[in-house]
């Protein structure tokens, strides 16, 4: 997986003007989105499987298989779309703070652009984006994120902890993880 | 809560109620139905998977519908246009 943090001003010329280069990005982006989705479907079904083998637990419900079957049938729809050796592995990570501000300047920039948008206009761009976000963190308090110095010992890197993969700052701090 | 994770979620009936905004008594009235896939613990509890229940739910929501709607609206902006406007 090829984390991708979203960037304002890079995803609103790539939501409005539906052409260009950034344009292919978003789609590339959609693509890794439901790879994502995908890969999740499976695993999930396999912890489910898990689960449902030991002794006295007992699965039902829709059968699990179909649903990882129907992921994998969305992520070949759009994959056949794809130019040869495209990468599906580049995926799209927002988080709460980071879409409020992208709805923000969708409001300051898009009345500019075309006054018709409108409130309904700008939820549909809005949701747009969150469609090609393969994860959402979770909320978080942005003073918790130490300031950037450059003392290279505390800068930010991917580490494990345990079996998941935590994104740390300096001194230890958590600063998002898909765990 | 994150709505798509990058590890596998199992879910209790207390959480997926949290994330869809409904009451547990309707997730455990869709577990009955056998509308969502789950597992059942031997204390009662169940755990349904975070894709699986998303993947469960349906709707008239029409996305391709929607995609489509701001796509022709501004099908005749240029990406100097979008840049100018948002100041960059």
């Amino acid at each position: 997986m090829r984390p991708v943090v979203l960037d304002t001003s890079v995803v609103l010329p790539a939501v409005l003007s539906p052409r260009g280069y950034r344009r292919r990005f978003f789609v590339l982006l959609a693509l890794g989105a439901l790879a994502a989705r995908r890969d999740l479907a499976q695993l999930e079904a396999d912890a489910l499987r898990v689960q449902a083998d030991i002794p006295d637990n007992e699965s039902g419900g829709r059968a699990i298989d179909t649903l990882v079957q129907d992921a994998d049938a969305r992520y070949q729809r759009l994959s056949k779309l794809m130019p040869p050796g495209c990468p599906e592995h580049w995926r799209l990570i927002a988080s709460p703070p980071v879409l409020a501000e992208y709805e923000r300047k969708l409001r300051e920039a898009g009345p500019q652009l075309n006054p018709s948008l409108g409130t309904h206009g700008i939820e549909l761009a809005r949701r747009q984006i969150e469609i090609v976000c393969a994860d959402v963190i979770e909320d978080f308090n942005p003073a918790l994120i130490p300031r950037y110095t450059a003392d290279r010992k505390d800068d930010p890197g991917w580490r494990k902890r345990g079996t998941h993969p935590t994104y740390l700052a300096g001194h230890g701090m958590v600063v998002a993880l898909g765990a | 809560m994150s709505t798509i994770a990058s590890q596998p979620k199992l879910l209790s009936t207390t959480q997926a109620a949290g994330l869809l905004n409904v009451s547990r008594r309707t997730i455990l009235n869709w577990i009955e139905a056998g509308k969502v896939p789950y597992v059942r613990l031997p204390g009662g509890d169940y755990r349904i998977p975070l894709t699986g229940l998303l993947d469960s739910l349906s709707g008239t929501y029409r996305l391709q519908e929607e995609i489509r709607a701001p796509d022709e609206r501004n099908s005749a902006l240029t990406d100097e246009d979008v840049q100018a406007a948002i100041g960059e």
